[in-house]
């Protein structure tokens, strides 16, 4: 493998930096030899924007996933993953959950959250395939909706053609990242993902 | 990542960590004594990792009041002949630059390892210097990593510099080295030291580290002499990695970018040799001048400043005249911002006429067309947060009349509206220190902002000019027992050292008082009515208020909260008594508020139940859940 980068992006609290935590891990299992992951979190706990890059392969030598290559991006929300598509390769894949986390600054301008059909349309114009994951319901159905976050990595380990990582590795970095209360609900949600795109 | 990985002896294991942690790893192999910080983003997991290593393994650390007084404690250390390190983000470099700059007159007798992260970008600091430049003002040798693994390898080798040169040395991050994730090995860390100093009372210390004329001329004299040892250690470091090609074109660059500078050639597919420089001060100049002899076009490829740049145009004009030059100098790159594989891509293809292989233009014109509907989602206030509710209740009893100087926190996200309390903030301390020049011509009445951690940081120097200088104006000294913007880390009011050990509890009241501030006042933060009042009599109160506005962050109450597992109450608005006067989103804006229709809501799971929204309700429509 050249290269494969995944995008992750949400807003701070929605687990954007544990599924960069373990992709990197999965990828290690893996035997993948260059890993690099980035991310920047200083004003993140406040409310705003987070992103997480993860970039596999021997022709990886930064830390940034620069404009247009991107082969995945996993948004957490609607507009988080919107505002991340220019990262997107142009037959890279954006697989959203169907999740919309408003910015209470919204009401101050009297502008709604967009409309779910404008957001997609949007990026079906920039990326050739755009995969929509109803995270938080199957989370829900799975046991505890917080953990909508991996249900989105188990959605894209088996819907995005071509992803690099096997889903063994996924469920062993889980259980060695996570505090062992966490672990079944976390692997329950991974699997119900991965069925959900399968 | 986990500090279960870093606390381990054992060499050879394999740990997944930032880069922040790399550095703080590396401190401990290198056998630190005694390490202190002033926390700050980018820099903020080095210190917190410190601190909890600091559990495990013999060594001092310590949450200083300041990045100088930080930078004071490593020199004491280093001076006595001890290990030391100082932590802090790149504007704590200003802060504690006395300190280093004089430092370097003295010398040391141990060794001293400054780290300082720079933030190309940004991202969450109020400036984008480059320290390199400060390394060579300062006569501080400088090294810059480019991935976790050189962090802990160049803070090793920092230690090992220091002790050599008997000079602090300087380890130069930028954030995107900070919060780069990656695998490294541990190594050994050392068995446990003896690390008590016989101070030998017999000793003429003053002749070197006693600061006048007659002992900064020979110490002037020997720091020349400690960077002229140095240049010649850097012409053989391993950190200075030279990839020779068969080709005219060469790349010089340092730091993160370098890998941006790899992938560049790879995209356009274009062969060139690479020079990456390790120690950014002194440089290797024999090296450097060998590299560009042979080459007929060079790419100076750095972020911020064009440091590397400048000298190497110095250097060709005596080796190499004809070399053509391609930085930020001549306009292929640009000065500012954070850099990545896209900006060497455009630079290159634009000087060597290459045809760009990926579409930026196209891409970034279509995420323009986005901006309608990606809204921006700036940082707020969290919910029950107390800074809101002090901010709008000063704004409130001064009923918008007044120039609102803020400070840096938390606290200052409530500048832009709803809230609209703050007109002013520059650095850490502006608060007190600009009120007192404001005082003196503006027509206004001045109320000021500062956090509990700021206030010990430099505020206090600030207030006392106040008092002395006869300055009328009111502080709000907004005590949540915490340094929330930068992850919790405790300072002298909470009353907890690093390591989690106990430590003296500072109570701000009595500093105020010391300082001879004659109206003070003590209100909670939740008390909306209490608080009004307050600022209302301190802005009638000729000459220096202080209102110490006290409540636990909310993110601490209901982290408690959990830990008890005590259900925090809850707020709903009765739709019948709401009128829609939307002062709760207009002038408030606690994140759970929204509106739902005519009249307001609030998103139950978001809410922390502080109840201040209740208060302000002019028709009393938000009540507590029973």
């Amino acid at each position: 493998m050249d290269k494969f980068e995944i995008v992750v992006a949400g807003v701070g609290g929605q687990g954007v930096l544990l599924l960069g935590s373990l992709l990197d891990k999965a990828a290690r299992f893996d035997g993948i030899k260059t890993i690099v992951g980035s991310e920047i979190h200083g004003m993140a706990q406040r409310g705003g924007p987070l992103v997480s890059y993860t970039r596999l392969g021997e022709d990886v030598f930064g830390p940034i996933i620069s404009v247009g290559c991107a082969d995945v991006i996993i948004g957490l929300e609607y507009i988080e993953g919107l505002r991340n598509i220019e990262r997107l390769s142009k037959h890279g894949c954006m697989i959203v959950s169907d999740t919309k986390r408003p910015s209470s600054t919204m009401w101050l301008t009297d502008s709604p959250y967009p409309e779910k059909e404008f957001v997609l349309a949007a990026m079906k114009k920039a990326a050739d395939n755009v995969l929509v994951v109803n995270a938080d319901k199957i989370a829900g159905t799975a046991g505890n909706i917080r953990a909508s976050n991996v249900v989105m990595l188990g959605a894209a380990v088996a819907g995005v053609e071509g992803f690099p990582i096997s889903q063994e590795s996924f469920m062993d970095a889980i259980r060695m990242t996570l505090p062992e209360k966490l672990v079944d609900i976390n692997i329950k949600a991974f699997k119900a993902g991965v069925e959900a795109t399968s | 990542m986990s500090i279960e990985e870093l606390k381990s002896r054992l060499s050879g294991a394999e740990a997944y960590v930032l880069g922040n942690e790399a550095v703080a790893r590396g401190a401990v192999e290198a056998g630190v004594w005694v390490a202190s910080c002033y926390p700050g983003t980018p820099s903020s997991e080095i210190s917190d990792t410190l601190s909890e290593l600091s559990k495990y393994f013999d060594f001092e650390f310590e949450y200083s009041a300041n990045e100088k007084v930080a930078a004071e404690v490593a020199a004491g250390v280093a001076i006595a002949g001890g290990k030391s390190m100082v932590v802090f983000k790149g504007a704590g470099f200003f802060v504690a630059s006395d300190a280093l700059f004089h430092l370097v007159y003295s010398g040391i007798s141990g060794s001293m390892v400054i780290v300082a992260c720079d933030e190309p970008g940004l991202h969450s600091s109020a400036d984008e210097t480059d320290l390199r430049l400060m390394g060579r003002v300062g006569y501080l040798p400088t090294l810059v990593p480019s991935n976790p693994i050189e962090a802990k390898e160049m803070t090793i080798e920092a230690f090992s510099l220091s002790e050599k040169l008997k000079q602090p040395v300087m380890l130069r991050l930028t954030s995107r080295v900070c919060q780069q994730r990656g695998f490294i090995e541990l190594g050994s860390v050392p068995g446990n030291e003896n690390h008590t100093i016989d101070w030998d009372c017999d000793k003429p210390w003053w002749q070197q580290f006693v600061l006048v004329p007659a002992t900064c001329r020979p110490g002037r004299l020997r720091s020349i002499e400690a960077m002229a040892v140095a240049g010649e250690i850097c012409e053989t470091s391993t950190f200075t990695k030279i990839t020779k090609v068969d080709s005219d074109i060469g790349i010089l660059t340092c730091g993160v970018v370098h890998g941006y500078a790899l992938e560049a050639l790879n995209l356009l597919n274009v062969k060139a040799s690479v020079f990456k420089v390790g120690m950014s001060f002194p440089l290797p100049e024999k090296k450097l001048k060998e590299f560009i002899q042979g080459l007929d076009q060079l790419f100076v490829v750095e972020e911020v400043e064009p440091y590397l740049e400048l000298y190497v145009r110095a250097l060709a004009k005596d080796v190499n005249p004809n070399i053509q030059i391609f930085g930020k100098d001549n306009g292929y790159f640009p000065l500012p911002f954070e850099y990545d594989t896209s900006v060497v891509v455009k630079a290159m293809a634009k000087a060597l006429q290459l045809r760009v292989p990926i579409e930026y233009d196209k891409i970034e014109e279509r995420s323009k067309a986005l901006q309608e509907i990606v809204f921006p989602r700036p940082p707020v206030l969290c919910a029950g947060c107390p800074h809101r509710a002090s901010a709008y209740a000063a704004r409130r009893a001064t009923k918008g009349k007044a120039v609102y100087v803020q400070d840096v926190g938390c606290y200052a996200l409530a500048s832009p509206p709803p809230i609209n309390v703050g007109d002013i903030e520059l650095c850490m301390g502006t608060s007190v220190g600009v009120s007192c020049g404001l005082n003196y011509i503006v027509d206004k009445p001045i109320v000021s902002v500062i956090g509990d951690s700021t206030f010990f940081h430099s505020g206090m120097p600030g207030l006392v000019n106040a008092v002395y200088n006869e300055v009328n104006f009111t502080l709000l000294v907004l005590d949540n027992g915490a340094t929330g913007m930068t992850g919790f880390q405790p300072n002298p009011a909470t009353g907890i050292r690093g390591g989690d050990k106990p430590g003296k509890k500072v109570i701000i009241e009595d500093v105020v008082k010391g300082m001879g501030v004659e109206d003070l006042k003590i209100v909670d933060s939740y008390d909306i009515k209490a608080l009004r009042a307050a600022v209302k009599d301190s802005v009638a109160f000729e000459g220096v208020s202080v209102i110490v506005s006290r409540r636990k962050c909310a993110m601490l109450i209901i982290s408690d909260s959990k830990e008890k597992g005590v259900a925090l109450p809850v707020y709903r608005v009765d739709p019948d008594k709401c009128n829609g006067c939307w002062l709760c989103i207009t002038g408030f804006g606690c994140p759970p508020i929204e509106k739902v229709g005519e009249v307001a809501g609030i998103v139950a799971e978001n809410c922390m139940g502080c109840g201040v929204c209740a208060q302000l309700c002019p028709s009393k429509a938000i009540v507590e859940v029973k």
